[in-house]
């Protein structure tokens, strides 16, 4: 059959066709292959004549197959394309173009099926498309796009992002200077025009990070670079390339002014901060820090530890407390210090640790913050002694409220009651009587109300008023207008004060003050015994100390000592005592921010000592 | 007239002592009205009334605020003296401190004799009821 085919005379014809082809029977039978054919499919080392054809080179698909059976019947088939697997296994594309073989009575009597390898165009193909999409997708993601100008030509050409970027329509045509007018004015539109200057005519690329208004009026910034252009090495213009950092730029904005906002509250916060590294050695520290230190500059502490700071042992305090915090990785939360300055003083510290954790949780140094105290502690103390000093005050004024209402309510319950008695008495004799008492009531009511007046005016008297006063001299005053009291007793005062002694206090408190006691001294003498007064000084503390010692009847301090200086309070019987005159003095004492106390034996005598306050 | 033996006034005023005296002989017969300046002469008083082994007062009136020894001194001596009697003690005072008034009820606790506390002016009322003993 084959020798009988006009084909055969062809032979060599189709052995030599470039193409990879096969001449199929409508058995799919191979009657002829060109040789490119064998190499394509590698069947040099096969029978090829008369196998079936899809056995031969393992095609199954069925638009293939579908293919082959449409021109059997005459018909023309589109070429397609179509993967392949070879037998040994290598994945290839093949365009296939598959004809109807006709003899010379144009009937067919099979098919003519070629095979054309098209896997590097394909995938070239594809690499393109590859590209262009992620192009694409950068372009969009980092919001980049180019423009082209062709010099020669004039022509401005922009792709849609920065057609978006400047927000005008995506269509629109502008020319270089129109886009160039994009820039904002001044420094911007300047420097690009100067870098497309640049790069016409001296070839060179440029880079600048540039503001743009948009037709919309936002304004965006971009990072712009231009290259010269090259069409078959010879120059056509400049492309640039557009990328649009607005965010970018106002984050780094917001971060660095977050960062000064961080800085300037850092340094100006009145604690002291720093950071350490894991060797306690210092990273940062704020302007407090610094001062705390001693140390001017920061530069100056960057990389010291506590030992170059500090003594030793303090040092070493510190290091371990570093330790623990970053050892445990627990905070240790104002833990409270005190530090010996040179000076005698001691400051009061709150510090607080809080370790500082890298990426993969390990510690990698400790963040300080510490809170000089020392205000606040002596602040506290003074509030103490305010509210020490306030609550005696308190209780002072409710004593002396309970004073006035007691005599003043016993003067009225005696008028009270005699007014009744008045009332029913009919005896006149009587009523004279009940009459002398009212007004013996009376007058004493009215000394009262003076003596309690004298007392309020004691306390509310200003320190302001006090004067230097030579004691010696007010001491010599007082005596003289004593004299006929002590000249009648007998008595004897030595004074024994420095010459030249001067306080600050209230004269005339001074001068109540020495008659009251002086005379006290005088009132309570022993029975036959001359009276001898000794005035003396000393100092305790920050008071100068008067004290007034004398040789009387004594007192039992046991029983009176908290009673003495209170008011009403007569301790012996005596018709003149009326248990005004040492109180009067404590409070004349205590208006001057002093004080007063006693000493006493019964049968042995008194001490009393005056405390004046020479601070204030 | 109700008859008691005897009554005495602790008080440094020589007006409410006047007062108490004139209203106890408007209204009881009584032989002994003692008065007395403060607190240490009324306990040395009862102490010579011990030492002879005469009878203790029925009624006391007490101040508080006296010299020398004050109504609250004198209470604390006078509620030593071993006795079965029973003597009314008045704490008759012009002080309205509440620190006063606790510190008589405090006092009722450590003793048999009966304590109450009169605000000045005595009034003829409750002297009536004081003087009602039995």
């Amino acid at each position: 059959m084959f020798s009988n085919t006009p084909i055969s005379a062809n032979h060599f014809l189709i052995k030599q066709l470039p193409q990879a082809t096969a001449f199929i029977d409508k058995n799919f039978k191979v009657v002829f292959v060109s040789d490119k054919w064998v190499e394509e499919f590698n069947l040099s080392t096969r029978d090829i004549i008369n196998e079936h054809i899809q056995d031969l080179v393992g095609i199954s698909s069925k638009q293939w197959e579908n293919n082959i059976l449409r021109c059997f019947k005459g018909k023309r088939t589109e070429n397609f394309q179509e993967n392949y697997t070879s037998i040994d296994r290598e994945t290839r594309w093949l365009k296939w173009n598959i004809l109807p073989w006709y003899n010379e009575n144009e009937s067919v009597i099979g098919a003519i099926v070629q095979a054309e390898d098209i896997t590097a165009q394909i995938s070239k193909e594809q690499k393109l498309e590859q590209v262009q999409f992620i192009l694409k997708e950068t372009n969009e993601i980092g919001k980049i796009g180019h423009w082209k100008y062709n010099q020669s030509q004039d022509i401005f050409s922009s792709c849609p992002m920065i057609n978006n970027l400047l927000e005008i329509e995506e269509d629109s045509k502008l020319t270089l200077d129109e886009y160039i007018e994009f820039y904002k004015i001044g420094y911007n539109r300047n420097t690009l025009s100067m870098a497309i200057f640049s790069a016409m005519e001296n070839k060179q690329s440029w880079n600048e990070k540039l503001e743009v208004l948009t037709a919309k009026g936002n304004q965006r910034w971009v990072n712009v670079s231009g290259k010269p252009l090259y069409c078959n090495g010879k120059y056509i213009g400049i492309i640039g390339i557009v990328q649009d950092i607005t965010d970018y730029v106002i984050k780094e904005h917001q971060t660095k002014s977050n960062e000064h906002l961080l800085k300037t509250l850092i340094n100006n916060i009145p604690l002291h901060i720093y950071i350490k590294d894991t060797q306690s050695k210092k990273l940062l520290a704020n302007r407090s820090e610094l001062d705390h230190c001693g140390i001017s500059n920061e530069a100056d502490i960057i990389g010291k530890d506590d030992f170059d700071i500090y003594d030793k042992e303090l040092a070493q305090k510190y290091r371990d407390e570093d330790l623990e915090v970053m050892i445990s990785q627990t905070p240790m939360i104002n833990k409270e210090l005190s530090q010996e300055n040179s000076d005698g003083t001691t400051n009061y510290f709150l510090s607080s640790k809080i370790p500082l954790k890298g990426p993969n949780g390990e510690t990698t140094g400790l963040v300080g913050i510490t809170m000089d105290i020392s205000d606040i502690k002596q602040k506290e103390k003074d509030l103490r002694n305010l509210i020490k000093v306030s609550s005696e005050q308190n209780k002072k004024l409710l004593n002396f409220a309970h004073i006035i209402s007691h005599n003043l309510r016993s003067h009225s319950a005696n008028f009270s009651m005699l007014l009744e008695f008045l009332i029913e008495e009919k005896e006149e004799a009587e009523r004279q009587k009940i009459f002398g008492m009212l007004t013996d009531s009376s007058n004493n009511l009215m000394e009262t109300l003076h003596t309690l007046n004298d007392i309020v005016t004691i306390n509310s008297e200003s320190t302001t008023n006090k004067k230097e006063v030579y004691l010696n001299k007010q001491v010599h005053k007082t005596l003289k207008h004593l004299n006929p009291l002590l000249e009648e007793n007998n008595a004897t005062v030595i004074t024994a004060i420095p010459l030249g002694t001067s306080l600050q206090v209230i004269p005339s408190y001074l001068d109540n003050m020495l008659i009251q006691i002086i005379s006290n001294s005088i009132k309570y003498k022993k029975p036959n015994v001359r009276p001898e007064i000794k005035l003396s000084l000393s100092y305790v503390q920050n008071y100068t100390v008067l004290s007034i010692e004398d040789n009387g009847i004594g007192l039992d301090m046991k029983k009176y000592g908290e009673k003495l200086f209170g008011m009403y309070k007569t301790f012996h019987e005596h018709n003149d005592a009326k248990g005004l005159g040492l109180y009067i003095v404590k409070n004349q004492i205590e208006a001057m921010n002093g004080k007063i106390n006693a000493q006493s034996q019964v049968n042995v005598g008194t001490t009393i000592n005056l405390y004046f306050n020479e601070e204030n | 007239m109700r008859k008691i033996n005897s009554i005495f006034i602790v008080d440094d005023d020589p007006i409410t002592v006047f007062g108490i005296n004139k209203l106890l002989k408007s209204l009881v017969e009584c032989e002994n009205i003692s008065d007395f300046q403060n607190g240490q002469k009324a306990i040395d008083y009862v102490q010579k009334l011990l030492l002879e082994n005469k009878e203790l007062p029925d009624i006391i009136f007490l101040d508080i605020n006296m010299p020398i020894m004050d109504g609250w001194g004198f209470l604390e001596e006078f509620i030593k003296i071993p006795t079965t009697k029973s003597v009314k003690i008045n704490i008759v005072t012009s002080s309205i401190d509440q620190s006063d008034k606790d510190k008589s009820e405090s006092f009722k606790s450590f003793t048999h004799h009966p304590i109450i506390f009169i605000s000045k002016p005595i009034s003829k009322e409750e002297i009536i009821e004081i003087t009602n003993l039995d």
